[in-house]
């Protein structure tokens, strides 16, 4: 399986790597490369040009301003998890970020790449939907900042164009108890992805992501009314359920995936603090 | 991987799956396992890459090779030398080992003959003893 012909150019700051991106036809960015090498041998994209971004340090930095933590969209997973800053106000990205893949695939694979590869059951996606990310949106032209969660298309993909480069996620700090959150997520064996998992995080006002529910991750708005409403778990679980259109993926059917949902729903919400 | 074995002729570097799900052409970059099928050749420009050829001087064996053939942890041998860098940069992490952050660290090196048992107690033996 060899690599097709492509021009290659490493990029030295965002802004000629965005130029770059509007001025030459056929150009796509490459950060990890652990979704586009791979697509590029089995052909299934045909890019002319990849422009290099990994080594961008102004892409990698991790750190706190004010009440939002910023992360450098080509900070890699073991970068995530690592940063203080993370662990002390997002133990929930911590502890998910060193479960991505296996240790090779972190210590290359990219947070940026993962949103940008908008892969409906993608865990540190529905994490990142849940701690309500936005992420940062640079082209030639501009940049613009948008909740992550109205950035997946309901009909799967992500609201980007291709003259767009995801440069940053920020995550507001929560008050309250960060310590207060839950992950669940069922698989058949430890390196398949998520058939479905969940993220709670709970700290001020509750906020869920959901994966595999549907062509894109999910933010669970019904379901963090009905807690904001006061209901008990189950007609939070049932205001969430009845909220998802039926769900076409491959490898489960809806039902399963809704029997699962509210499965994992149950565990994190009965460990819920009062 | 393909400048890795066709240029540098350092086979130790396995070709298999080529898509990173297999790790049998795990290398360290900069001192960190990666899945060399999955990095372009120039992105390697001013880093260290390290293939088995590179775990000991010539006729030396590093402590984990030595744990390996102690313990048989290897049939074939195709998915050795990825396993062997894997186990160098999990060894190198932090955190105390017990069997299941062994075999959870190796999730991503596949072998078909071994059935894991035996390069999980290689592992372990060098991570007690502390020489990696």
């Amino acid at each position: 399986m060899t690599l097709p012909m492509f021009a290659y150019v490493q990029a030295e700051s965002v802004p000629q790597a965005t130029t770059l991106l509007a001025d030459r036809g056929g150009a796509k960015v490459l950060a990890g490369g652990h979704a586009l090498l791979p697509a590029l041998k089995q052909r299934r994209v045909r890019p002319q040009l990849l422009i290099d971004i990994s080594q961008l340090s102004e892409l990698r930095q991790i750190r706190r301003e004010g009440d939002t933590v910023l992360i450098g969209a080509a900070s890699r997973h073991c970068d995530v998890y690592r940063a203080d800053v993370v662990r002390r106000n997002f133990p929930m990205l911590a502890h998910v970020a060193a479960t991505v893949g296996d240790p090779q695939v972190r210590h290359r694979a990219t947070i940026g790449g993962s949103i940008a590869q908008a892969d409906p059951t993608s865990d540190i996606a529905a994490v990142l939907v849940a701690l309500r990310a936005e992420i940062t949106l640079v082209s030639a032209t501009g940049s613009r900042s948008r909740q992550l969660a109205d950035c997946y298309l309901p009909e799967g993909g992500i609201d980007a164009t291709a003259q767009e480069i995801i440069t940053e996620i920020r995550l507001p700090t929560l008050p309250g108890d960060v310590s207060a959150w839950g992950f669940e997520k069922f698989r058949y064996r430890s390196i398949d992805p998520s058939i479905v998992a969940v993220a709670a995080a709970f700290s001020g006002s509750a906020s869920i992501g959901l994966a595999g529910m549907g062509p894109a991750t999910r933010r669970a708005y019904a379901g963090e009314q009905a807690i904001l409403a006061g209901a008990d778990n189950d007609n939070v679980i049932a205001a969430t359920i009845a909220a998802i259109p039926p769900v076409r993926l491959p490898g489960a059917s809806d039902a399963y995936r809704r029997a699962l949902c509210v499965e994992l729903l149950h565990s994190i919400l009965r460990r819920r603090p009062a | 991987m393909e400048c890795l074995r066709d240029r540098f002729r350092l086979t130790g570097c396995r070709m298999a799956c080529e898509t990173t799900s297999c790790g049998a052409c795990t290398v360290l970059f900069d001192g960190e396992s990666v899945k060399s099928c999955t990095v372009l050749a120039v992105q390697a420009h001013g880093h260290e890459v390290t293939t088995v050829e590179g775990l000991a001087s010539p006729g030396q064996m590093h402590p984990l090779q030595e744990a390996f053939r102690r313990r048989h942890a290897l049939q074939c041998g195709y998915c050795t030398p990825g396993m062997l860098l894997a186990a160098v940069s999990l060894l190198a992490s932090d955190g105390p080992l017990d069997e299941a952050a062994v075999r959870n660290g190796l999730k991503g090196n596949l072998c078909r003959c071994t059935g894991y048992q035996n390069i999980v107690d290689a592992v372990l033996d060098v991570a007690e003893i502390g020489t990696a």
